[in-house]
Formats: structure tokens, sequence, C-alpha cells
């Protein structure tokens, strides 16, 4: 896919030119609740974002929406939410999900109550993390880190995987357009990813903790990120795709995505 | 209900009404012969397609069909029958008509370019007289003289000039006809099967100018000998090359040089073509800011070739062909191209002086193949990626001249497609795999008769009967989707299994009454049904084209359209007008569902979503042929409007190429002999698009939210183009002739957006932008043309 998507941007410089203009757009006459949730099998104190949708050329930073209830559960636990900063909500610290159960979001603001399902799917633990130096041939000076993973790929197919990096305990790639994530469809079934070169950094040195976090995303998910990268990051070719709005798991009319995932870390030194 | 049953009662109802239409003649004892022969141009042999055999003494005529035969039958007596072609000297004689008599002539072009061609007598080819509505015919000659992107003379952009025809997108080569989608247009070379007629994102079209003759397309009223496409035909018929003597014809361009070579095999009798055209868009590439580009091609390169050759007075036959190629490649990085493939192999047979048979085999093929340099990238890792679509056809077509009233015609096709919609191997970081969507095969057959009569001296009917028949054929693989279009089961069909039929009557009808000598009224319907279609929903021609076929999950797309239109004539036929108004509704219309993905992917049925849709439309059209300005001037108001269940929670849209404006304005002025200056004139209403409302933040984008689908526009379009032409001393007399050809794309320099992107700023977090993107500001170009 990124082949294809290279060749697009190539044709794009060929023939045409762009410009900035001035448009008058409709104003959204309802805004939405906004909704960031992600929670996963690792123990930790998991976050949830709520924030409202704006008129397409507003130019603010999001607006934070305070006061809401939030819980998750599976039907048999429930994980509730406190607000920790104004539309920040967390857990306790070391709550996890468990593989395997489906998970239920309710959020509660302003009087109407948003939910979303999602389904938790095991996750392959990673066999081994490796950051790797590369010298580019007759230099002297380290050109990047190539960050290698080992891991087992779960038999059959659909099964959907994202990666994120975290370098000294900061999660470096924060956005969709730096996550990495795959479709299984793209390997053979049941692959070994022997030492598997996942991707390279530049902004890494000696010294520094690098952490990969493997998760097992569901298809729902994979897809939205799919279609996000397709309506923002990868526009502006002549063959775009539609417009279209991105799909969410969240009934009522709000937006964003609810995830659970399996999650498996591995901390590496770079050499 | 019983299929066979319901189809042997249709084909009965059906011949019966058209046996009784046939009988309904007068019916004369006298003694009758018949005229045919073939109608030539004196100077190189082409056959003239459309040229006029009329009777002086009675309102009587024909014209010539697509290989120059004509054929009339009248009763014994003395005639005075005159032949002519617009453009060319009209030749007169009398003929005593005691036996049956073959005539066959050539037709010298008229001397002076200016010369008024007088038209008399009762009958003429105008488009009041003719039968035909909803069509546009164009001569080479008239496509040249009209401005072009960078001095490249152009069918398809000559054509989206007409009304009722057109485009998205600067300087594409997709058109859009009566609300139609691209797909729906039959695009036949010497009546082959062209896939994808664009090269290079579709700025130019696959025909080399100097290799056609003559375009003629179908807008309604589409004749029963064509099927397979819903909304036009676009028949380009090649030059059958020079029967007298050598000639060479070419052009050097800014970014394209062409040659075409003419020569007789054996004088008068056969004769070959072969025309080859070079791009070099590359040519500007090492001005590109990046290295990669520096070093990367890109061209395009066709070739057509024709050999005919009349083995007797009764017996002709022709092969042609076309082959094309994009190439476009990234030093070490990739390579990407694609083309066109077509040939045909045509005999034509007189049985008798009333009966024409030609009969057709076709070959057609698209493919295309993108991947890294052979031999792998500078990494080592290799991609492949080809796809294609594959026809075989075979035609028999016959012409039956029963009488001056009526002109039968009848025949039977059938095709073979094969569809390969994408393999990919690729061998990356040493992970090999291959992953490819299973081949379609299926079968496509046509059987039709139709008959042109004239009842009445003012009124004349055009009535045919299609039945068509698409059959899926194994070996094939078909996936059962459930009501959210999730696949569910997979069925396997074995080798030569038939596993899909769908087959339906086409009835088409063309009415025309004359009101007066300059002036008529024409009515027509017709029925088409569509059973390959290209899955796209990008803007731009692209390259990688999915064509997919009917089948169990998807069925036939058709149209019904009714039209009615009136025409008339000024000043001796030297102003043509019409005015015409349609209305067509089509079913099955495929469209997409939100985001989804068309490029290999083996479901591709799940991301279909089908409805109906409809279209209406008044078109315009004042016409001038003849003097020293010459052109047209076309409005059309058109709207299309689809409703599918699934999009848009139900609620009916515009199609993205619903324009409801849309005004072409082509002119050319002789100067002398040897100027020229031509001058068009484009506008239309911006395209439908579906713009941004509102926005939110997710994990570092920000993500617009949509109004409902199609519901907002991009700005207007316009542009105006000029060009000089300039021919060498005594043109026309001497035996090399040359001429420089000086034009101007978008004279104004209007920035015209081809589509409008939103975005984040990235420059002031929060901020969001509208960027328009546009292809060609103004393109002036030069070209040299010679002939000799």
């Amino acid at each position: 896919m990124k082949k294809i998507l290279f060749i697009s941007l190539i044709l794009i410089t060929l023939g045409s030119c762009t410009k900035i203009i001035e448009l008058d757009l409709n104003d959204d006459e309802n805004l939405k609740v906004v909704v960031d949730a992600q929670f996963s099998t690792f123990p930790t104190a998991h976050e949830i974002k709520l924030t409202q949708t704006a008129n397409y050329f507003s130019g603010d930073a999001p607006l934070y929406l305070s006061g809401a209830i939030v819980t998750i559960t599976d039907g048999i636990n429930v994980y509730p939410f406190n607000e920790v900063a104004p539309g920040i909500y967390q857990t306790l610290p070391n709550v996890a999900a468990i593989p395997e159960r489906n998970y239920t979001l309710n959020i509660t603001h302003d009087g109407k109550t948003f939910t979303a399902q999602n389904y938790c799917d095991s996750v392959p633990e990673l066999d081994s993390l490796v950051v790797e130096p590369f010298i580019k041939p007759g230099e002297t000076e380290i050109d990047h880190y190539k960050i290698k993973i080992s891991t087992q790929e779960k038999p059959g197919f659909g099964d959907y995987y994202a990666w994120k990096i975290y370098v000294n305990g900061t999660l470096k790639t924060d956005t969709i357009t730096e996550l990495n994530s795959t479709d299984d469809a793209f390997f053979p079934d049941g692959f070994y990813f022997n030492l598997f070169e996942l991707t390279r950094r530049d902004d890494l040195n000696s010294g520094d903790t690098v952490m990969v976090a493997q998760h097992a995303i569901s298809k729902e998910t994979y897809d939205t990120y799919f279609a996000i990268l397709m309506q923002t990051a990868f526009r502006g070719s002549i063959f775009d795709t539609p417009p279209a709005n991105v799909p969410t798991n969240l009934s009522e009319g709000a937006v964003g995505l609810f995830t659970v995932t399996g999650e498996a870390r591995r901390t590496v030194i770079v050499p | 209900m019983d299929n066979r049953f319901y189809f042997k009662t249709m084909i009965y109802k059906y011949f019966f009404i058209f046996f009784i239409l046939i009988s309904f003649q007068n019916i004369s004892f006298s003694q009758k012969y018949t005229i045919s022969g073939n109608l030539t141009d004196a100077n190189n042999g082409e056959a003239l397609i459309g040229a006029t055999i009329k009777i002086i003494e009675e309102s009587k005529g024909t014209v010539t069909n697509l290989y120059g035969f004509y054929s009339l039958t009248l009763e014994k007596g003395i005639y005075n029958v005159e032949f002519s072609y617009i453009g060319y000297e009209t030749i007169r004689q009398e003929i005593a008509l005691n036996n049956d008599l073959r005539i066959d002539l050539e037709l010298k072009e008229s001397s002076k370019v200016m010369t008024e061609v007088v038209v008399e007598g009762k009958y003429s080819s105008t488009n009041v007289e003719s039968m035909d509505m909803s069509k546009d015919e164009l001569k080479i000659e008239q496509i040249k003289k009209i401005p072009a992107l960078m001095g490249e003379i152009d069918v398809i952009k000559a054509i989206q000039l007409l009304p009722g025809v057109q485009t998205i997108g600067e300087g594409g080569s997709g058109f859009f006809v009566r609300g139609g989608g691209a797909d729906q247009n039959l695009i036949l070379l010497d009546e082959a099967n062209v896939y994808n007629a664009s090269h290079l994102m579709g700025f130019f079209s696959v025909f080399n100018p100097d290799a056609v003759k003559n375009v003629e397309l179908y807008k309604g009223g589409i004749p029963a000998q064509y099927g397979g496409r819903l909304s036009s035909v676009l028949d380009i018929r090649m030059k059958d090359g020079n029967m007298k003597k050598f000639e060479a014809e070419g052009g050097i361009g800014t970014i394209t040089s062409r040659l075409t070579l003419s020569f007789p095999i054996k004088k008068d009798k056969g004769s070959f073509m072969i025309a080859g055209r070079r791009n070099y868009a590359d040519i500007f590439l090492p001005l590109a800011p990046s290295q990669d580009l520096k070093t990367a091609q890109l061209y395009f390169y066709d070739a057509n070739i024709k050999g005919n050759y009349n083995i007797n007075d009764k017996n002709r036959i022709f092969l042609s062909g076309y082959f094309g190629r994009d190439v476009f490649s990234l030093a070490n990085q990739f390579r990407m191209n694609w083309g066109n493939g077509t040939g045909t192999l045509r005999w034509n047979h007189i049985f008798s002086n009333k009966l024409f048979l030609n009969s057709t085999i076709v070959y057609s093929n698209y493919d295309y193949l993108l991947g890294t340099p052979q031999g792998g990238d500078e990494n080592g890792d290799t991609f492949t990626w080809l796809s294609n679509i594959k026809d075989y056809y075979i035609k028999e077509d016959f012409n039956y001249y029963l009488n001056p009233n009526n002109s039968i015609k009848f025949g039977i096709q059938s095709a073979y497609h094969s569809i390969s919609p994408g393999r990919i191997e690729f061998n990356v970081d040493g992970l090999e795999n291959e992953i490819s969507n299973p081949n379609t095969n299926s079968l496509e057959h046509g059987i039709y008769v139709s008959n042109e009569q004239k009842f009445t001296t003012r009124f004349s009917a055009l009535y045919g009967l299609r039945y068509s028949l698409f059959q899926n054929i194994g070996e094939g693989k078909v996936y059962e989707y459930d009501s959210d279009f999730n696949p569910v089961d997979t069925n396997f069909y074995g080798k030569g299994e038939i596993y899909q039929n769908y087959g339906g009557f086409e009835p088409r009808l063309g009415l025309k009454f004359t009101l007066n000598e300059s002036s008529s009224l024409k009515a027509s319907y017709n029925r088409t049904q569509q059973f390959i279609q290209l899955a796209s929903n990008t803007t731009a021609s692209s390259p990688l084209d999915v064509w997919f076929s009917s089948s169990p999950n998807v069925g036939p797309q058709r149209a019904d359209q009714v039209a009615i239109g009136y025409f008339s004539n000024y000043l001796k036929d030297t102003l043509e007008t019409s005015v015409e108004l349609y209305y067509k509704k089509m079913y099955n219309t495929v469209d997409f569902k939100d985001h989804a993905q068309l490029l290999l992917n083996q479901y591709l049925e799940g991301e279909l979503r089908i409805g109906n849709s409809y279209s209406y439309g008044a078109e315009f059209l004042i016409k001038k042929n003849k003097g020293k300005l010459s052109g047209w001037l076309s409005y059309t108001y058109s709207r299309v409007f689809r409703i599918i269940p699934e999009i848009n929670d139900g609620i009916k849209y515009p199609a993205n190429y619903d324009q409801p404006h849309n005004l072409s304005v082509v002119t050319s002025y002789a100067f002398n002999d040897r100027m020229s200056l031509s001058l068009n004139f484009v506008y239309n209403t911006g395209r439908a698009v579906t713009m941004p409302v509102g926005r939110y933040s997710y994990m570092g984008s920000i993500i617009p939210i949509y109004s409902r689908r199609n519901a907002e526009r991009l700005p207007d379009y316009h542009r105006m183009d000029v060009s000089f032409s300039l021919k060498g001393k005594n043109y026309g007399t001497k035996r090399f002739r040359s001429e420089w050809v000086f034009s101007i794309y978008n004279l104004y320099n209007r920035a015209n957006a081809y589509t409008i992107n939103f975005k984040e700023n990235p420059d002031v977090p929060n901020e969001t932008q509208a960027e328009m993107l546009y292809l060609f500001k103004i393109v002036p170009s030069i070209t040299y043309n010679f002939k000799f």
C-alpha cells in the first residue's frame, strides 16, 4: 500500500499546483462529543479524553468537556474513570482489560448517554526487541537506528496489529500518521516476525530506553485508522478517495473511537 | 415464470410487429433495379462515410455506410443522380436504369477550403433530413482546427465540446454523456473496444489524429447494432491508407512528435497505413526540484497500423491494429506502464447489390504493470502488480437495402471477456508473498434487427430490437454476502460452467417528422444494458482500472432514454440549429460505500451499493459549417441524481459529475488559404462535491465532518484557448505541404479548481485551510505539421 501511495504522491508533484483559497463553509448546527478512549490488557492508569467538535475553520484548540460520568465494563467488572484534569478521565493505577472479552464504554454528559463496544483481542508476546545503529557505507556518523522485533503472528487471518514506541517513557508515536499498524493479510499465515524491521528512528541516543508496545487491535479500529489517514494525511492528489465521514463506534451521534487492545510491551537500552 | 416461454412470446411479438411494418408499403408491380457501389476520395482512395446519393427527380436518396457502400433500388427509368459529400465536389450523372448497375465513384476534394458547397435538390444529408438525432459527427479536419492543450490535437477533447457531453477535471479524457458515467461510453476504434482512452492520466487521449478518419458519437437513439454500454457510443474509424500514391504526414510538437506513412499495396486495390507517436513529457523533468524526478522517465508512445485489400468488387478485407503504452519510472525505485492493444480483422462481402455483410473478429486488451524495476529496487526488494482485461469478439453485421424506403440492418455478435483484476508478487525484507484476486470470465451475446423506413415523404422511422445475453462462465469463485455486505460463503464453479445468465430485450426507436424543407421534429427512445463496468471513485483517469462484470451479486445496469428534438436550418443549410430534450432513467446504478477500497480487493462486490439514477437536460446547438467563419455554439442544461438506499441515508444526491450549466463556443476564422485563427471558450458550473462543516481532533489529526454527499460545488470552470495556423506558400498546389500552429491553452491564465482539499495549516496549530489544486494555467505551444 505504501508504494501505491508513494506513486500517487509523485504523480501529483508532476503536474499540479496548489493555492490556499478563502471559502465560506456552512456551520455545523449541532456540535458533537468527541471520544478518544483507549483501554488495554497492560496494567496501568488508562485514560479517556472528551472534547467537542467545532466549525471547520474555527481555528481554536479543542474544547475539553468536564463533568462527565465515564465507566468501562465487561459485564462482570466495572472500571470507573475519574476526571483528573478538564476533559481527561483516568482509571485507578494497575487496571487491565482481560483478553477475549467484549467491553462497553458508557459516558454520560450533559444529560445524554453515549456508549461504544469493542472486543479485546489477545496479543502475542514480543520475543525480542533490538535497536541497531545504522552507519551509511563510507561514513562514520550514525545515520539512524533500526528497531527490530521478533514475534509470532497469530494463526489464521483477520488479525490486526499496531505498535507504539516510547522513548525514555514518552510516547513518540502518539499520532495516527506516526503509528505503525498492519493487517495480517499482507503476511503468510502464522508468519514468524524474526528480527523484523518495524521502523527507523533518527532521534535516539546511546543509553536511551526504548519501549515497544504491541497492540492487537480490532478490524474496526484498523479500518478507522486507515480511513483517518485517507481523509487527512493522504489527501491532496488527483487520485484522492471521495470525502466521507470517518467511522465511529460511538452511539448517539458522538464521534471518535473506543479501542480495547491486547498489549504486550518490551524494553531495551539503545547501545 | 418460465423464462423460455416468456422469451419466445416476446420474440414472436416483436418480430411480428417488425414484419407488419415492413410490409406496410406501396406494393408496386413495376420492374425495379438497383444501383449500388462504393464512393471513395479521388485523392487517396479512402472510403467516404455518410456521403449522399440522391435522385433529383424524386425526393429519394441514401447515404454510404461505414465502408463507403451504398445501394438504392428504383423503378426502371432515367434519373439524374447526384453524389455529394461535404467538402467535396458533387458529381451529377444521368443514369438510364434498365438493369442493375454498379457505380463506383471517386469524389474530389473542393480545392478551396472556403468554397461554399451549394446544396440543391430536395434530398440532403443535413441534420434536418437525416434520421439521426442525439448524434454528432466530427471529421478529423474539424477536430484539427480546435486549439488544444500543448498543441496536441485530441479527438476526445473535441467531443467534450459538444452539447450533452461533459468532462470533470482539467484536461481529463473521461467524458460523461447525458448523466451517464465515464465507463458507460462504448469507445470503439475500428470496432475494437478501447478500455482506457487515456494517456498520461488523461491529459491526452489514445487516438492519434493523423490515423483517424471519422468520429461518430451517439448520445441517444443508439442504433440496435451497438450494445453493452448504457450511455453513448463513440465510434472512431481509422484511415484506410492511401490507395493512389505514397503519402507521409507528421508533426513535431512541443511534447509529442508523430509520423504517418501510407501507400498502395497495389494501386486502387489495396493500401497500407502505419502511424506512430512518441511523447516526451519527461523533457521538462530535469528542471524538477528533486533528484528523483530529474532521472525519472515519463512518456507514451502509440502505433496504428491498417491494411486493406479489394480482392474483387464483392470482397474486401481490412486488418487494423492499435498498440499504445505509457511508461513511467523513477531510477531504481519503481516503474509503471500501461496501455491498450487492439486488433481487428474485417471482411466486407457484397452478396448482391442489396445485401452487404461485414464480418469482424476483434481482440482487445488493456493491462497495467506497477512495481519495482526489474531485479529489484535499491534495497533489493521486488514488487510487481499486474492486471488486465481481455476481449475477443466476433460479429456479423448485415445491411439489406430492401428498397428506397426500407434499409434493414441485422446481425449477431458474441464476445468473451476475461478480467484479471490484479496479481501482486512481492519480496520485501526477505518476505515473499503473492496476493491475487480470482479472474472472472464471461460471455456476452447480442442479436439485433432494425429498419429505417420512410412511411411518407414527411414521416420516417428507425425501429429496431436487440436482445443481449450475458453469461458468467467458470472457472470462477463467487462470494456470497449477507445483508451487511460481509462475505459469508464462497461458491466455486468449474471450467466452462455457466453460473449466471442475464438477458433482456433492448427496443430502439427513432421517429422523424419533416415540417418543411428546413425543419423537422424528431423523437427517440432507447433501452440499453451494460454488463461490465469500472470501479472508480477518483476524479482523474487513473491507469489502475478495476473492471468488474455482472455476477450473481451484481445485476446488469439498464437505462431507458426518451428524447425529442427540433432541427432547423437557415441560409441554405449554412446554419444548422437543434434543440433536444431528454430524460433518462437508469437502473442498477453502481456507487461505492464510504471508504470503499477498490484496488486489489477480492471482496469488491461488498463495497458496491446499488440503486437507481435519473438525468434530464436540454441541449441547444448552433453550427456553421461553411464560409470563412465556422464552428459551433452549444449550451446544455442538465442534471443527474442518484438514489441508493445505503448511501446518503437513501436521500437523492447529485452525481459528482453533475454540472447544470455547460457552454462551449468553438470558432475558426480563415483569413485566406494560408492563415486561420481558432478560438474556443468553455464555461461550466463547478461539479458537485462534498465539503466539511465541522471538525474534531483525534490522535493528533484534525478530522473533518462532512455535509451530505455532493451537497456543495467547486467554483465554476471557464477557460479560453486560441490557436493560429500558418500554412506554407502555395499550400494545396505543391506536393510538400507544411503548417505552423501556434496555440495558447487557458489564454487568460485562470486557475480552475481541480479539487479542493481541506487540511491542517502546517505552521499554525489548530488552524485548518482550504487548498485548491489546479493543473494548467496558461500553456503556450508550437507545432509544425507536414504532409507530402
